[in-house]
Order: C-alpha cells, then sequence, then structure tokens
C-alpha cells in the first residue's frame, strides 16, 4: 500500500486519473499544472509538496518536491495533513473545503473555478488508492 | 457611530423636519432595518396600502457605516407591494456613507408628492425637488442627469419599472448597486419619487468610543477577509464565479427548477465573461472585496452580472450566452427591475406556456424575446402587464397551484434547496419571504460554522438539526441588517461584538448580538403576522420540491420536519 503522496502514490494516482473518462469529459480543455501542499500539523512532522501537470484531461508528469522553490506552477492548492485526510476520505470536498478556509488556492481564480467538477474528480480518483497515511 | 439625526419628509405636504431619535432606539435596535422595524411597528405600517400614500419608506444606515469595511450599505423598508408583509431591501454604492457623513442616520419618507420628484439631502438637511423632466427615464439616465445637475453627489433612482408599479421594481444606486428585493422601487414609484441625491458633504466625522481598540478591531478583520476564498473569488471574478460549483452542487436551478443539469455553466458564468471582456474592478465605497466589475463588450462597457442574474436570466431560462445575460443585466438594471424576480417571473411563463396552462407567447431559451419582454413589464403592456405582477399573482389569477416559484409571495433566489437542504426551513420561515439573504444557509451547507452559536451542517443533503441551526443562522444575520454590513464580509460575532463596542460605547458581547438578532427577527416576524402573511405562509411550493438528476443525488429536503424542529427550537407552537 503506498504511502500517500509518495513517487509510487503519485504513479498509481496518474494512471488511474488517465483511466478515468469522467475526468478526461470534465477537464479536456484545462491547461496547468499544481502544486499540491501538506502542511504538518499534530499529525505530520514536515510538509509534502507534490507536483502535477495536467492537461487537456490527462496528466502528464507529476512528481514528490523537496524543494517547492524548484517549481512555478500555475496553481498551488495547500492545507493542513489533516485537513487533506478529511479530503481523501470523502469528509469534505474541495469547493467545501476552500469556503470554509480548510484549503488555501493561488492562481487564476476565474480559470480554476470553471473546472468544479474537474476538481471534485481529482479527489474522487484520490479515493480510489488504497492508501497508507504517515504517522509521526 | 450615530449622527443622532433622522430627516423626516413628508411629500403630500412638502416639508421636512429633523428628528432627534432616544438614544434607548439606538442602543437597542442597533441601526438599519432593526431601527425601521421599530419604527414601522410604531407607525402600524403593516395596516396600510403598501402603494398608499401613507405606507413610510424608512431609509437607515448603521453605527459602522463608514468606518469599518464593507459597512456601505443601506436599508430600503417599507410594507412590500410583493409580498403585502415586511419589505427590506439594502444596497451598496455611496449612498448610505454620504448620508452619514452628511449628519444623517436615515429617513422617513412619508406621504405622495402631486408631481413627480426628487430629494436633494445634504447637512442642512433635505428639500423636495421637480423630477418631470426625470420621469419616464432610466435609472441609469435619471442617475446621470441629477450627478450633472446636484454635483458630486450619490444617487438612487427608480426606473420606468417603479414609476409603473411593477411589483417587483428596485431602486438602483451609483454604480449598478440596486436594492432589488420586495418592490422597493414600486413604493416609490407610488409617492411620485423617483430618487434621492445625497451631496457629498462631509461635515459630520463619525466619532468612536475608543479608537486606537476600534482601529485594531478593523486591522483584525481586514485581516480576515484578506484570507477569505469566497472574498477572493467574488475579488477576482464576482459572484458569479460561483455558477459552475452551483451546478456541481445541484444548486444551479435549471428550466424553472424543473431539471437539474444545465451542461452549459461555463458558457454564463462570470469566469467566463472574466476571461474574454473585464475591463475593471468596481464596487461599493469602502469595500475591499470590490465584487462589482466592469466589462467591456461590443464596444461599450457593462456592469458584470452577479451570480443571481446570471442563473435567473441563464440557465433558469435555458439561455446559454454569457454575452445574452450581460445585455439582459443591463437592460433590467436601467429598466429598474429585480433580476430575481424577474428572471422567475419569467421563467414561469415560459413553464406555462411549454405546458399549455397558459400562453405567454415566450419559449425556454429565446434570449431576444426576454429583452423584449423587460421592456413589456417595465411599461405593463400586452403580457408584461401580468408579468409584473408577480408569480404568486399569476398563480392566483389562473387558479393554479404549486407552479409559483415564490415565498410569501417574494420569488426563490437561484440557491436550491435540494442542493442545501437547510435552504427550505429558511426560504420557509424568511421574514421577507423566499431569499438566500442574510442567512447565508447555502454557505453553511458548504462548510462555513459559526462556533460561537454551535452552527455547523450535519451534511447538505440532511434534514436533521437544520431547523435549529437556520434559527441561529437568521438570530445572528439580523446584525448584518442592522449595521448595515454586507453578508460577503467573514466576520465571526467577535469581530462584530469588538466593532460596535469601540465604535458606539455600547456593550454589545456576541450573547448580546444573538439576543438582539433574534429579538429584530421576531418583531418583522410580529410585523408579518400584523399584516396577515404569518405562519400560513412558512412553504415551499412544488415546483421546487420533485427530485431532479444532477448535483441533487435526485433528494428532496424534508421540510414538514424541518419546520417542526424549527418551531420548536424557537419555542412557537408546532401545530401546522
Amino acid at each position: 500500500m503506498p504511502e500517500l503522496f509518495s513517487e509510487e502514490w503519485i504513479r498509481e494516482y496518474i494512471k488511474f486519473l488517465n483511466e478515468s473518462s469522467e475526468y478526461q469529459e470534465a477537464a479536456r480543455d484545462w491547461e496547468g499544472d499544481f502544486l499540491f501542499v501538506v502542511e504538518p500539523d499534530e499529525e505530520l512532522e514536515r510538509p509534502m509538496y507534490v507536483y502535477l501537470d495536467l492537461h487537456h484531461g490527462k496528466a502528464r508528469n507529476g512528481y514528490v518536491v523537496n524543494d517547492p522553490s524548484e517549481v512555478n506552477p500555475a496553481f498551488e492548492f495547500r492545507g493542513k495533513y489533516s485537513n487533506w485526510k478529511k479530503l481523501i476520505y470523502g469528509e469534505i470536498d474541495p469547493i467545501k473545503g476552500l469556503v470554509s478556509g480548510k484549503f488555501k488556492l493561488k492562481g487564476n481564480m476565474a480559470k480554476v473555478m470553471r473546472y468544479a467538477r474537474a476538481a471534485k474528480i481529482l479527489v474522487e480518483v484520490a479515493q480510489k488508492i488504497e492508501t497508507r497515511f504517515p504517522e509521526k | 457611530m450615530y449622527a443622532g439625526r433622522i430627516l423626516k419628509i413628508d411629500l403630500s405636504e412638502n416639508y421636512v423636519k429633523e428628528l432627534r431619535p432616544d438614544d434607548k432606539i439606538y442602543r437597542e435596535f442597533i441601526g438599519g432595518s432593526g431601527i425601521a422595524v421599530k419604527l414601522h411597528l410604531d407607525m402600524e405600517s403593516h395596516s396600510k396600502d403598501p402603494y398608499g400614500p401613507e405606507n413610510p419608506v424608512v431609509i437607515m444606515t448603521g453605527p459602522l457605516t463608514g468606518s469599518a469595511p464593507s459597512c456601505s450599505k443601506i436599508q430600503f423598508t417599507a410594507k412590500s407591494p410583493l409580498t403585502l408583509g415586511w419589505g427590506e431591501s439594502n444596497a451598496g454604492g455611496k449612498l448610505a456613507i454620504y448620508l452619514k457623513r452628511a449628519g444623517w442616520d436615515g429617513m422617513i419618507i412619508v406621504g405622495k408628492s402631486r408631481r413627480p420628484a426628487y430629494i436633494h439631502i445634504d447637512s442642512n438637511g433635505a428639500e423636495i425637488k421637480k423630477a418631470d423632466h426625470l420621469w419616464g427615464k432610466t435609472t441609469y439616465e435619471t442617475i446621470e442627469e441629477l450627478k450633472k445637475e446636484e454635483g458630486n453627489a450619490s444617487v438612487a433612482a427608480i426606473g420606468p419599472a417603479g414609476e409603473n408599479l411593477v411589483r417587483y421594481a428596485c431602486i438602483i444606486l451609483d454604480n449598478s448597486r440596486a436594492a432589488g428585493r420586495t418592490g422597493m422601487g414600486a413604493v416609490f414609484g407610488s409617492k411620485m419619487l423617483k430618487a434621492i441625491a445625497v451631496s457629498r458633504d462631509f461635515t459630520f466625522s463619525p466619532e468612536m468610543a475608543d479608537p486606537e481598540k476600534f482601529m485594531k478591531a478593523v486591522r483584525e478583520l481586514a485581516g480576515r477577509v484578506k484570507d477569505s476564498f469566497t472574498a477572493n473569488m467574488f475579488k477576482e471574478v464576482g459572484t458569479g464565479g460561483y455558477v459552475e460549483s452551483a451546478e456541481m452542487f445541484g444548486d444551479l436551478p435549471v428550466k424553472y427548477f424543473t431539471e437539474g443539469e444545465f451542461g452549459k455553466a461555463d458558457r454564463i458564468s462570470s469566469n467566463y465573461l472574466i476571461e474574454r471582456y473585464f475591463r475593471r474592478h468596481d464596487g461599493c465605497m469602502g469595500c475591499s472585496i470590490k465584487c462589482g466589475k466592469v466589462l467591456e463588450y461590443g464596444g461599450k462597457e457593462y456592469h458584470l452580472p452577479e451570480y443571481e442574474t446570471l442563473a435567473s436570466f441563464g440557465s433558469l431560462l435555458l439561455i446559454d450566452s454569457g454575452e445574452s445575460l450581460i445585455e439582459i443585466n443591463h437592460l433590467a438594471n436601467s429598466l429598474g427591475l429585480d433580476t430575481i424576480s424577474c428572471g422567475v417571473t419569467i421563467g414561469m411563463a415560459m413553464y406555462l406556456t411549454e405546458k399549455n396552462l397558459a400562453d405567454f407567447g415566450i419559449k425556454f431559451g429565446d434570449a431576444e424575446k426576454v429583452k423584449e419582454y423587460l421592456k413589456l413589464i417595465a411599461c405593463r403592456q400586452n403580457h408584461g402587464d401580468m408579468l409584473a405582477e408577480g408569480t404568486m399573482r399569476i398563480e392566483e389569477k389562473l387558479g393554479l397551484n404549486g407552479i409559483a416559484a415564490h415565498v410569501r409571495g417574494l420569488e426563490i433566489p437561484m440557491h436550491d434547496p435540494r442542493a442545501f437542504f437547510s435552504l427550505a426551513v429558511a426560504y420557509a420561515t424568511n421574514n421577507r419571504g423566499a431569499c438566500h439573504l442574510p442567512h447565508q444557509m447555502y454557505n453553511v451547507e458548504m462548510g462555513l460554522r459559526i462556533r460561537e452559536y454551535g452552527i455547523e451542517s450535519s451534511g447538505r443533503l440532511e434534514n436533521d438539526g437544520k431547523g435549529e441551526i437556520t434559527a441561529k443562522m437568521q438570530n445572528f444575520a439580523e446584525i448584518f441588517n442592522c449595521l448595515v454590513m454586507c453578508v460577503f464580509v467573514p466576520a465571526k460575532p467577535s469581530h462584530i461584538s469588538s466593532l460596535l463596542k469601540f465604535s458606539t460605547g455600547f456593550d454589545y458581547s456576541p450573547e448580546k448580538i444573538y439576543s438582539t438578532g433574534e429579538k429584530i427577527f421576531n418583531l418583522k416576524r410580529k410585523y408579518n403576522e400584523l399584516s396577515g402573511r404569518g405562519k400560513e405562509h412558512d412553504r415551499l411550493p412544488d415546483i421546487v420540491l420533485h427530485p431532479v438528476s444532477g448535483g441533487t443525488e435526485g433528494k428532496v429536503p424534508d421540510v414538514r420536519k424541518q419546520l417542526q424542529e424549527y418551531y420548536d427550537f424557537r419555542g412557537w407552537t408546532s401545530e401546522f
């Protein structure tokens, strides 16, 4: 079982995502890369960073980032570890997470808000992976 | 802080008087529609004909007007010609700040002018002036003209819809801010009152009880606004940035509430419009969010339609052209029509025509016809005369039942109670009728929590607990109507408590804010009961209670169950 946001987890995630016809439909015109940031809290010691390049309904590339200054993504989506767990367990969805302040988003709002459904599917795909969550 | 003066303007007798209300009324009712409902009950306006000269219009600012962020709204209140009950509508722009800084907390307008008139206000008082040259003009033309005549002034004006007593006529302020709901524009029209112009006469400077602590509270709130996703979304793309998300949740009403999936949300959203036509940010004076935007389209400047308008004339009518919606919004605002009630009423006409229940000669998706009908409604010509009455009266006239999408006569806004269940009880019990403001239950269903009062949703498609959290949110949210603060400001009770305390010197703890809100909510309820618009109107029409596909997952709220819980929580009798 891969650990959340490990290289193995990302490989599996990209595979599932690229098999999702639902995602391909919802994000068919999307162009933009993301940096996902997991902020440490009482359950996590160090931050985690994942880069994901999404293009026209597919994930073109994705990898673990050690130093976030090494990448220059169009969007950044960040939140505390406990909130990421809630997201992946399906207890909150990405829009609710943003509205309630559990997650922060940087980037072109006009662009990203057009793909609310695609964002929801991105999370649903993550829920399909049997994930081991790191512990302190 | 308060100026301590209110204008009383009698249009019949052509006199103006200065009132100095007792300190007690400020302390007990804060401002805005809190003070207004107290004044209306004292004047017994509930027993008056809404179009009669004796129906007073009470217009109020609040204690934070011009001092705290996003407190540039002003409340217009009167007995509503649309709902026949409590009528209130607020709007931003500059009017509230100009009025307060001229040394006035508000005004009471009574009587009826024999000829078209407008009111000009500065620090010396008010003057009733002739408006024959303005009668018949659009809101934008009137605002433009009065700004030429009165110099640097903020203007609130009605259009032809208000003059012709369209029951959902609105008042437009300055840069396209609208006091849209409950037909306050029609009440102006019934008094032959075309506009109010307040000069920029900043002779009154609000003095804070504790300036240092007040500024600290302002900075804290500003920081929270800066961190708020919703506020940032509104800042970048306006309220219409929510259109696609609304469709995902099933919150975007489609085809007069009969379907759950539009499939073309991305063609009508402000995300689409901003990417193509954005020119500059716009908004209310003293607001950092600036949710208004100016677009450049076809060589002309237009205001960006709000979410409510994009949905009420877009998905609700199956119009999938954002460009058409820019034009429709401009036309509706020019004519002085509430875009929610107007869109829903046209949607009902389309629905009845499609179902062969009546023939209004208009079909879903016909944007050009909608533009034509807006003019007919505003001038009460042909089919427009009946449509000017709103959905409740159309249904009554045709002898139908459950089709008119309204509560208490006010048309249902563009948040679907099948997507966020607590909206069912919120709409059913809201004092001005079906309204998404200021209780913000759709935001509560999306994760907004008010910890101080235990307001948290159990899940957007759950019924349990919804009666209780809705009542609590209604009580809390009355404070926004009193201040008058924009509900887009993510202010917690503690923020509001600090702002109120350090500006007025009155001790307003979070508990007192809640209990005062409850008292004011109940006074508005009392007003409705005295008007004959009480408990028997706590219901939702069938048209929004049929299952639809999409984000609502085919689920429907249990209104009865929610109401039972609501009445129990409020300690009201629970019989239906």
